[in-house]
């Protein structure tokens, strides 16, 4: 279905989208390793976009941090960010939310755009905005309160009060972070007892609590130990059939395993901003990346 | 254990397989250095003992000296035979009217102010200033706020020499303490949790009041307690707002006049001859020991607290 | 189950690999009875089931790709896909000889039929058949033994296809009978070759069976059959 029309007969990318049988129906050559145009190829399709960044550039006070990002995030696919520590892979993702009104003395130009609407509008209600654009951030950053407590803090603060509703919400975002089965038992333990990933999870399932429709990762597994991190990568995976998902990561073979699209971002020279070098299929940016820059930078060529 | 015990330890352990005589640097070097270690830890030591020296020494004194006046009585009934004899009780219970309202006056301001600045107001040369004016107000003689008080609160405002005067007064007086204190203990919160509640769609004031506030109480009634240990010990600040030589009645509202036990200790000692000492000395008995257990409550609401919290 | 989708992706690839193997013995089975018995209809089918295999196989070459970029395969999963890789192109090899031996079978003129012939060419056929059967076998089950075989059954096939080309020869020196025109012959020697060819592939792909089952490389189930029926071929 979805992915396969976009990748532009790029088919493989979507392990278990198209089967062959299908696809041999097809007219034309059903492979085709080049076509994939970079900001263009996710627009192009008949797929949504959820989040669209059009033009966009970032100040902090006087320094420019982001030029020019175009960039379409399709709906429920896993969008990564990859690029060097300073490119500001996390500042585009703060752009999302709106978290960067959080520092202070910013400027954005260009739009975002989530649905077709800019976020950035001033009669747009920032609480409302993240209610629907949640956020995993580096470090796992549970609430010193119990694990009920973190999962029903979202919930609550939007009103819901009855006791049955929100064990509902608790046990299914629980459930959808791959939780559930470990801590059913021990909802009223401290969540700073539990381990990094499972903390990390309960946050992810404190996000899914709210009912986000955008859920950006901010290098969510940096901090988590190899098992840990294949579970949250699991967890991705499921979480991408309701879900539009952006991740930032340093670990580019992450971003290989988990996403669909891949965006390479670079900071040229220093103090210079940070750009999208190039954007497309997960598949063609590591096959085939239409940019020297990314081509280095995955071969670990870079610099 | 240092290194020539290990050295020999090692050696003894393992049969002497390790070359005593050998080592792998001059042992005289070695020894110098040790030698001039131990001084310094002793010399260390020393002024630490000096510093907790003479607050040991006070409270030893004021038992010595005042222990015996001690009773029941002297806690509970009033003074009579012109202070000579009796008890403290009216200036018991002025001190605890006040504290009261020191409270009730500081610790709101102070908390609200703490919040504004940490968490509200963008950082920059007015918070600066705003902090600036704090700090400084912390330096001000107390002689000067019981003058300012006397101008503003008994005078301007004509709340007359009262409770509700001094309170005041002694409100302002701690405020740099509890507002310093609970920026302390605001900032000590993790940015990560404001984050985290804010990327969850709470409002400002929503993390502020569920996240930031349940994480910074302790810090924040660590700092009220000391603010109330400093205002019950206050004498120049209620001497021309609030306190009153003797008064045959217990006050009976926040208008009333009323003694208090830092100032009663003064005029006791200063101002009446022929006093017992044994009843000055366990006036300051009694005052130093409510200080002090206000400082106590505040050591263990902070190990309290810090034993729940981890992160 | 952790990875699902990449562990899906492998299976659907393996999966993908086995139906290739199934609509070339299905290509090879036709293209050789459109050939035994004239049968254009049947070779015309083949022909035009070419391009499902040919598809296939690009679509398993992609598969691969994507997956070895993204997924980082190791041990086994990395054995699987590259003898996958491997494998689908030794099938889409052995389909391309079958269209070969269908258009054969559309050119060649049925009245110049020549019994003995025709009676090895069948045996061949049937042969050979039978090697591909056991090498999808082998590569299905995972069975190194069965792939180690694969040389053995092989044989035959070799010994026919030198029979043919002999029996050929000698009507050209005038041994015996006479002798068919040119034509036919090379319809023959050809149709021969390509099935021989087509069991060749087989028995190299059962060396990469045998590397995903063993993790070794071995040459051994390199074509050593080709360099001594070159030689007699240009005698």
């Amino acid at each position: 279905m979805s992915t396969e029309s976009l990748l532009d007969g790029w088919k493989p990318t979507a392990p278990g989208d198209v089967t062959p049988r299908e696809e041999s129906k097809m007219e034309g050559s059903p492979v085709r390793i080049e076509g994939v145009r970079a900001a263009a190829a996710p627009g192009t399709a008949s797929v949504r976009n959820k989040v669209e960044l059009k033009d966009v550039s970032f100040y902090y006070g006087d320094f420019k941090a982001l030029d020019d990002i175009t960039l379409d995030v399709p709906e429920n696919q896993v969008t990564a960010l990859i690029g060097p520590s300073g490119c500001g892979k996390s500042t585009v993702l703060r752009l999302i939310n709106r978290m960067h009104e959080e520092i202070g003395h910013t400027r954005v130009e260009g739009q975002v755009l989530l649905d077709g609407r800019d976020i950035h509008d001033r009669d747009v209600d920032v609480v409302e905005l993240r209610s629907r654009v949640g956020e995993i951030f580096q470090k796992p950053n549970p609430f010193p309160k119990s694990i009920y407590d973190n999962i029903a803090y979202g919930p609550r603060l939007m009103g819901v009060r009855k006791k049955d509703e929100l064990d509902d919400i608790v046990e299914r975002s629980l459930v959808q972070a791959a939780l559930w089965k470990e801590v059913k038992n021990k909802l009223g333990n401290s969540a700073m007892d539990l381990s990094g990933g499972q903390q990390q999870r309960l946050c992810i399932a404190r996000t899914l609590a709210v009912q986000p429709e955008v859920i950006l990762m901010d290098e969510p597994c940096s901090a988590l130990d190899p098992v840990a991190t294949q579970q949250i990568e699991d967890t991705i995976e499921v979480l991408k059939e309701d879900y539009t998902i952006i991740i930032v990561t340093h670990n580019m073979q992450q971003a290989a395993r988990i996403s669909q699209f891949t965006g390479f971002m670079l900071v040229q020279e220093t103090g210079e901003p940070g750009r999208l070098v190039e954007y497309g299929a997960t598949s063609k940016i590591f096959t085939m990346p239409d940019r020297e820059e990314t081509e280095n930078y995955i071969t670990g060529r870079f610099g | 254990m240092d290194s020539r015990q290990q050295q020999a330890a090692a050696g003894a352990g393992t049969g002497g397989s390790v070359p005593r005589g050998r080592g792998p640097s001059a042992p005289k070097g070695h020894r110098r250095q040790y030698r001039s270690q131990k001084i310094a830890h002793a010399v260390l030591a020393l002024f630490a003992l000096v510093s907790v020296g003479p607050v040991v020494a006070i409270i030893a004194y004021l038992f010595y000296k005042g222990g015996s006046a001690m009773s029941w009585e002297f806690l509970t009934a009033m003074p009579s035979k012109g202070m000579k004899a009796g008890g403290i009780f009216p200036a018991i219970v002025g001190t605890f009217w006040l504290i009261l309202g020191t409270v009730i006056f500081a610790v709101p301001v102070g908390t609200l102010a703490a919040i504004y600045l940490t968490e509200y107001a963008r950082q920059g040369r007015l918070t600066r200033i705003i902090r600036l004016a704090i700090a400084n107000m912390a330096g001000v003689p107390s002689i000067v706020y019981g003058l300012f008080g006397l101008g503003l609160f008994v005078l301007l405002m004509g709340l007359g020499t009262s409770i509700l005067s001094g309170s005041l007064t002694l409100g302002i007086l701690v405020l740099p303490v509890v507002i310093t204190a609970a920026e302390e203990a605001l900032t000590a919160v993790p940015q990560s949790f404001r984050q985290a509640s804010l990327a969850l769609g709470a409002t400002r004031w929503q993390t502020i009041r569920k996240v930031v506030l349940p994480n910074s109480i302790s810090g924040i009634i660590t700092g009220t307690v000391l603010a109330v240990g400093r205002a019950a010990g206050e004498t120049a600040a209620i001497m021309f707002t609030v306190a009153a030589f003797f008064l045959p009645a217990l006050p009976d509202s926040p208008f009333s006049q009323a003694m208090a036990l830092p100032y009663h200790l003064y005029t006791v000692s200063t101002q009446v001859p022929g006093m017992p000492e044994e009843m000055k000395w366990g006036t300051a008995l009694v005052l130093l020991l409510l200080v002090l257990s206000f400082t106590l409550s505040a050591a263990l609401v902070r190990l309290r607290f810090r034993r729940k919290k981890r992160w | 189950m952790t990875r699902q989708s990449y562990h899906e992706g492998l299976e659907q690839l393996n999966e993908e690999v086995l139906r290739m193997g199934s609509l070339v013995v299905e290509a090879v089975d036709f293209a050789t009875q459109a050939f035994l018995k004239g049968d254009r209809a049947l070779a015309n089918s083949v022909i035009a089931g070419d391009d499902d295999i040919n598809e296939l196989s690009l679509w398993i070459e992609g598969k691969c790709l994507a997956l070895q970029a993204q997924q980082q395969p190791v041990a086994i999963d990395l054995r699987l896909l590259h003898t996958a890789l491997l494998v689908s192109l030794h099938l889409e090899r052995i389909g391309d000889l079958a269209v070969n031996i269908a258009k054969i079978a559309k050119r060649m003129d049925r009245s110049e039929v020549a019994e003995p012939y025709m009676e090895i060419l069948r045996k061949m056929s049937a042969q050979a058949l039978e090697v591909l059967r056991q090498g999808i076998k082998a590569y299905a089950d995972r069975d190194a033994g069965l792939a180690d075989s694969l040389a053995e059954i092989d044989q035959p096939i070799d010994d026919m296809f030198k029979d043919i080309l002999s029996r050929l020869l000698s009507h050209e020196k005038g041994e015996s009978g006479e002798a068919p025109s040119t034509e036919w012959a090379t319809h023959i020697a050809l149709a021969s070759r390509y099935i021989e060819r087509m069991a060749d592939q087989v028995v190299d792909m059962g060396g990469r069976v045998s590397f995903l089952v063993t993790g070794q490389l071995d040459g051994k189930y390199f074509d050593r059959a080709a360099p001594d029926i070159n030689k007699r071929f240009g005698e």
